[in-house]
């Protein structure tokens, strides 16, 4: 029994120890806004028993109860582990006496030797009515019906909110769309948000709850809830029109007379349907500076690079990838892939991308991955420079252009490749013109003249042409002279054949008597030749005794005739170096050769 | 101030004896200024040379690239189209027109040549008109030669050879005549020109009361068929026709 008891005491000391390692968290919490006399309550809540609590002095408000104190504690034990938790709330429950602006004073609470503050808050305190509580928030504040009921469409009405009214294009703008209210709201039906025509627009998360709080607007607190949130990223310039967005609130109307008892009791409630449409709006966008870097691809924001090979050192046909981070927050979605060459013996493929982006009321924050895949189609060490990246940043309104670190890569070869040859099809391709313009100026050869005489059908033209003509007649008539002479003296020559043949035979005949053998065979020789020579106008030096006879038998003589006269010539031929002949021979010889001569005379000599 | 210094230049240049090297040396200025981009400066110069009454193919050319570079297609045009019509068939000449054509307003389908009568133009161009005179008196003079041959031969086949060699010759001849004629005919006839008002409204008559037929711009190439007075008649190359006034057109 008393050893039970210890040990009871040893855990529940242990569990307090596990207490005292949580955080102690000190809050409060009161509506922001309220009404004069209103009745409203501020609730201080601490997560561990305090060994004092020193709550501020409300000033400016009247206490009209408290501090109430209630406490809690829960125990759980999972897997045997015991957890222990508190909570201890002091309630107070004031009075606004005055409008203005107050500040409640932090409480401050001392657990175990520590001290916690709460934050200091400030209430708001407006003159005029407060509405009533929307059943759905806040249970713990009166519901007390109001005296007399407004109107629904008066007391609710919805608003865009924008958190700038100009930006430049591809800068985010957060809208809100809020809906304030002074009823009760049983719910919402055909509600059409707006399109935001010129923007790209991303939801934010808000909870699926409305959680409505005071706030108070021209002198009257409304309750106020955030429906939606959108990021808006503008792709357009100028004034954008922002068509309103428009539903039906269903909102509860205290009123009408009591039906039943339990009307008279509880109050009365009707549902009224009203129609709402937020104002049109105009957003002004204000397009980027001009001088944007080249390597700027529409980013707006602010953000940081990253860039880096995953290996240095490869091999040739070896994919290697280069990633390329982008982190930070603005249009992240919107970035275009970064251009990065090359060089001509990489085989590149299309970079990936991927992203993981958190859309939240501050903006789209988070990362843009790039991936480029290329391929080594040759060995080297390849310096790739720098990777660049620029963007827009809206606040300080000027372009910033990051640079990665230098990018190099080793690649050796592979070994299976053969060097020169395959490389030769990389980097040839077709001359591109870039420019049309006219040919240069003639420079050389330019002989200045003022024009030139047109020769055809002029004087000149025709004298020339007749100087040739006089020329060539001049010619025609000097070769037809020599003709004509040459001609002349073949007929001399034919009519003196037969006096020159007597005469070599008169020769002949002198050399027979002295019988001079070798003399008067060559006498007769020449006699005949010479007599054949001239009468057939045929040159000494062309004559054979072939020619002679195919000559004379074409000259129309006998075949017999043509015969003897070789006969004669081959005779006398062999006779000149022959020893001497007889003198009957030598006789015989001559008298046929004057038989012949007189023969062939009577055929030819005419 | 410069053109002072050229006129006297010239001034100077035509009563001296060297006449002749005065008006190179203007030239090699010209193309230097050319070369340098003084365009305007160039082209007064050229201009400057054509006045005094020098007209190559060369100088019109170079004239035209400067009033090309200067913004001034028509005159660009009108000078490519003189050195054009003295030299036929240069390369360059041809090129930078068909550039400066495309700077024209008015696109004229042009009525289709027969290859024919092209090859026959491109073969007569090759030399020009002084050029084939020569060479039909050179086959003037092969034919008579030959002709000789073929009177004073014994030989048969030389008498065969020298027969049909002089008949070809003297084709050859007529050929070069009638060649030469042509590109005379080409040459002095100045019948076409290049339209130099913004915009010409040509008409069915001559006279204020013609009916409008068509409109021209500056640039267009068009051929002159007939003249009455201030009036002439005009055909575009897609063979349409119609009166305009002559103060729009300069003569190539």
């Amino acid at each position: 029994m008393y050893l039970k008891r210890i040990t009871f005491a040893l855990l529940l000391l242990a569990s307090c120890v596990n207490i005292f390692a949580q955080d102690v968290e000190f809050t409060v919490s009161a509506p922001n806004v309220v009404a004069v006399g209103e009745q409203f309550r501020v609730v201080f809540k601490l997560n561990a028993r305090p060994q004092e609590l020193n709550p501020p002095a409300f000033d400016n408000f009247y206490i009209l109860a408290g501090p109430s104190t209630s406490s809690s504690s829960s125990i759980q034990i999972i897997n045997g582990q015991m957890t222990q938790t508190y909570e201890y709330t002091y309630t107070y429950i004031l009075e606004a006496t005055e409008a203005g602006k107050f500040r409640i004073d932090p409480a401050t609470a001392t657990v175990s030797k520590r001290d916690y503050k709460t934050e200091p808050i400030e209430i708001e305190v407006v003159q005029g009515s407060k509405p009533s509580q929307p059943s759905r928030t806040q249970p713990g504040t009166s519901t007390q019906p109001q005296a007399q009921p407004d109107q629904p469409a008066d007391n609710i009405f919805v608003d865009i909110e924008f958190d700038r009214q100009t930006a430049y294009r591809g800068q985010p703008i957060l809208a809100t769309l809020k809906i304030y209210t002074r009823s009760n709201i049983a719910g919402f039906e055909d509600i059409k948000f707006p399109s935001f025509d010129g923007f790209w627009s991303q939801d934010v998360e808000t909870p699926n709850n409305i959680r409505f709080e005071r706030v108070n607007v021209e002198g009257r607190i409304y309750n106020m809830g955030v429906l939606k949130k959108y990021l808006l990223f503008p792709q357009r310039t100028g004034d954008i029109k922002i068509e309103p967005f428009e539903l039906v609130v269903v909102a509860q109307q205290q009123g009408g007379r009591p039906q039943s008892i339990f009307d008279e009791f509880f109050g009365s409630y009707q549902n009224v349907r009203v129609r709402l449409a937020s104002k049109e709006k105009t957003l002004k966008i204000r397009d980027l500076p001009p001088n944007a870097p080249a390597s700027f691809t529409g980013a707006v924001g602010s953000f940081n690079l990253e860039a880096a090979f995953d290996k240095t050192e490869l091999k040739t046909n070896e994919a290697v990838n280069l990633k390329v981070r982008v982190a930070g927050s603005g249009n992240l979605r919107l970035i275009e892939t970064p251009r990065f060459e090359f060089p001509s013996s990489f085989e590149v493929f299309d970079p990936k991308t991927s992203d993981r982006i958190n859309t939240t009321s501050q903006g789209a924050t988070g990362s843009k991955n790039f991936e480029y895949v290329a391929i080594p189609r040759g060995p080297g060490s390849f310096d790739l420079g720098t990777l660049e990246f620029s963007f827009f940043d809206p606040i300080k309104e000027k372009y910033v252009t990051l640079n990665s670190k230098p990018l190099t890569l080793n690649v050796v070869a592979d070994g299976s490749e053969q060097k020169g040859p395959q490389m030769v099809g990389f980097g040839r391709e077709d001359i591109r013109f870039i420019g049309q313009d006219i040919r240069f100026i003639k420079t050389d050869g330019i002989r200045l003249s003022t024009g030139y005489p047109i020769l055809i059908g002029s004087a000149k033209f025709y004298l020339l042409l007749t100087i040739i003509l006089i020329m060539f007649a001049g010619a025609f008539w000097y070769i037809h002279q020599r003709r004509k002479l040459l001609n002349n003296i073949m007929l001399i020559k034919t009519k003196r054949a037969k006096k020159v043949a007597r005469k070599r035979l008169h020769e002949a005949q002198k050399h027979l008597l002295q019988s001079n053998s070798e003399l008067f065979h060559d006498e007769l020789l020449k006699a005949l030749w010479g007599y054949i020579a001239d009468k057939l106008s045929i040159p000494v030096a062309n004559l054979s005794s072939d020619s002679a006879r195919e000559t004379l038998l074409s000259n129309g003589v006998d075949k017999a005739d043509a015969e003897e006269f070789l006969r004669i010539i081959s005779v006398c031929e062999y006779a000149r170096y022959a020893p001497k002949s007889e003198h009957s021979q030598m006789r015989e010889l001559y008298d046929n050769a004057i038989a012949l001569i007189s023969k062939l005379e009577e055929i030819i000599g005419k | 101030m410069r053109y002072l210094i050229v006129s006297i230049i010239i001034l100077f240049g035509s009563s001296s004896l060297h006449a002749k090297f005065i008006p190179d040396s203007l030239l090699n200025v010209a193309n230097n200024h050319y070369i340098e981009g003084k365009f305007d400066e160039a082209a007064e110069l050229y201009q400057t040379l054509v006045d005094s009454g020098y007209h190559n193919a060369e100088l019109y050319y170079n004239l035209g690239n400067s009033y090309f570079k200067l913004g001034k297609p028509a005159y660009a045009i009108l000078n490519y189209e003189r050195a054009h019509r003295l030299k036929p068939n240069d390369e360059d000449i041809e090129f930078n027109l068909e550039y400066a054509r495309s700077f024209t307003v008015d696109r004229i389908e042009p009525l289709p040549v027969f290859f024919l009568v092209k090859w026959y133009r491109s073969v007569r161009g090759i030399l020009s008109t002084n050029g084939w005179a020569w060479i039909s008196l050179f086959w003037f003079a092969v034919a008579l030669t030959l002709g000789l041959v073929f009177w004073f031969s014994f030989r048969p086949w030389t008498k065969r050879l020298s027969f049909t060699f002089g008949i070809m010759s003297i084709l050859f001849a007529v050929f070069s005549v009638i060649f030469s004629v042509q590109e005379k005919e080409r040459v002095m006839l100045r019948d076409e020109a290049i339209i130099f008002q913004p915009v010409v409204t040509v008409k069915s008559s001559p006279g204020e009361a013609g009916k409008e037929i068509f409109i021209i711009h500056s640039g267009t190439k068009v051929q002159i068929t007939k003249a009455i007075g201030q009036w002439v008649e005009i055909r575009i190359a897609d063979g349409n026709k119609g009166w305009i006034p002559s103060e729009t057109l300069e003569l190539i």
